[in-house]
């Protein structure tokens, strides 16, 4: 029996990308805001001489505060456009096994990653770090000073770590010039 | 975990931008000096001059710009279509994980106290939460789990694997589900890296080799799989008549519940009753 992989793969698609809700709610706001009060601004000024007048001066005085505005206008319009643009990936990889979609930060991946490094090569987990990007991760190693680590062994523990939760991955190890006493 | 239409989020962004930076784009040719886009600046007077000319009497003497009224009324169907998108936000939450024609339907606790109670009682885990939604017509469980620092995740999602088996036999279909290994919140840092079991089992230290002392690893594990299943079977029945019970308030039915775990747990220790006296007779022949 096969449960819907369909919804299993579009549930991972949505949960590593951002759902871009919270900007667009807040912009759905302002302009609510900005038309309601436009609207109520409009129907005055047309029943009232003096706030017609009024609104003549102030539109005259803002004209020199124009190009400010113009350009905040502009840069504000830049933001939502890559915001309704980008991708909007987040640090979270997915995959969908028989029965269930597995989904996992990062950060989570990048300490087990971190943890298997330093169990394999007998040094202190302060000693190891890494970072997992979308296509590669990155473990930087600081080797105990005197005794050397095999680059193969960390590349390994790092790789049967990733393969382990299904997620392989290339791995790039680097050592730090300098080793620590620990 | 929702269904909100994303699309829709990403179309109002991107209107409201085109939007932003023609204006602001207009507002910085009107108010620069004339030397600088004379041509333009020309163009967007005139054209704003035009759309003001025809005017509409709504009532004796007072005369609005046509362009006003037409104005006024897209400014009103776009407040109330920002308010229908507001209000649609967020959809698709829902508190049932599976229902069927026959009008039956099973609550998001009964879920979490079969898949969610498993997971919990390990203590590689800080915490698990369940969530549900209605994605494609269909219901959806979330799982997210928090692990603590060390453990061995793929045991973990072998768990949850587990965990849902019991579920499936429950529920009689299998609900899509999302399992989340979810990174540490700040709070997480104040739990201590290893957890004390309660009455009957050992401390775990798991930041340690967690191989010294589990002398049966999991793949040497005897217990035939027939009573795995007949075990986990009572326990998950036992749980989902408790939670029922509870729900509706029906002490019968909760005592019942009890008694099927308490069946499940001693079905569970008999197995490895068994497995250790196999145990003793493996190492006699050793």
């Amino acid at each position: 029996m096969t449960v819907a992989t369909g919804v299993h793969r579009r549930l991972l698609r949505r949960e590593t990308h951002r759902a871009r809700t919270a900007p667009a709610v807040a912009v759905a706001v302002a302009s609510a805001l900005i038309l309601i009060v436009a609207l109520a601004a409009g129907g005055w000024i047309l029943v009232d001489p003096a706030a017609r007048a009024a609104a003549e001066r102030a539109a005259e005085s803002a004209a020199a505060i124009g190009i400010p505005l113009g350009v905040g206008a502009i840069v504000a319009a830049v933001v939502l456009i890559a915001l309704a643009v980008l991708p909007g990936r987040r640090a979270r990889r997915g995959r969908a096994t028989q029965r269930m979609a597995v989904l996992v930060d990062d950060g989570v991946l990048a300490d087990l990653v971190a943890d298997r490094v330093a169990r394999r090569c007998g040094i202190g987990r302060s000693q190891v770090s890494a970072t997992i990007s979308r296509r590669r991760c990155d473990v930087r190693v600081t080797p105990t000073s005197g005794v050397a680590i095999d680059d193969g062994a960390v590349r390994g523990a790092a790789s049967a770590a990733l393969e382990e939760m299904g997620f392989p991955s290339p791995v790039r190890v680097r050592f730090a010039e300098r080793g620590v006493v620990s | 975990m929702n269904a909100t239409n994303r699309a829709l989020n990403r179309g109002l962004l991107l209107l409201v931008g085109a939007l932003l930076a023609s204006v602001g784009a207009a507002l910085v040719v009107v108010s620069a000096p004339p030397e600088r886009f004379g041509g333009m600046r020309g163009a967007i007077v005139d054209a704003s001059a035009a759309a003001m000319a025809p005017t509409l009497d709504v009532a004796s003497g007072v005369r609005v710009p046509m362009a006003g009224v037409i104005a006024a009324a897209v400014a009103l169907v776009a407040v109330i279509g920002i308010i229908a998108f507001i209000a649609t936000r967020g959809r698709g939450h829902t508190t049932t994980v599976a229902w069927d024609e026959g009008g039956t339907s099973v609550d998001r606790s009964v879920a979490d106290a079969v898949i969610a109670g498993a997971l919990r009682d390990r203590t590689d885990v800080l915490s698990v939460r369940t969530t549900s939604a209605e994605v494609r017509r269909s219901p959806v469980i979330g799982l997210t789990l928090r692990a603590r620092r060390g453990a061995d995740l793929a045991q973990i999602v072998r768990a949850a694997e587990h965990a849902i088996e019991e579920w499936d036999a429950f529920a009689g279909r299998e609900v899509p589900i999302l399992v989340h290994l979810a990174g540490p919140r700040w709070v997480d840092g104040w739990h201590s890296a290893t957890r004390v079991r309660g009455p009957g089992g050992a401390s775990a230290p798991l930041t340690s080799r967690p191989e010294i002392g589990a002398r049966r690893r999991e793949g040497d594990n005897a217990m035939s799989a027939e009573d795995k299943i007949k075990a986990a079977a009572d326990k998950a029945k036992g749980k989902a008549k408790e939670v029922a019970g509870k729900a509706t308030d029906d002490r019968g039915l909760v005592a019942e519940g009890k008694a099927d775990q308490a069946k499940g747990h001693a079905r569970e220790a008999a197995g490895e009753v068994k497995d250790a006296a196999k145990d003793v007779k493996d190492s006699f022949e050793k």
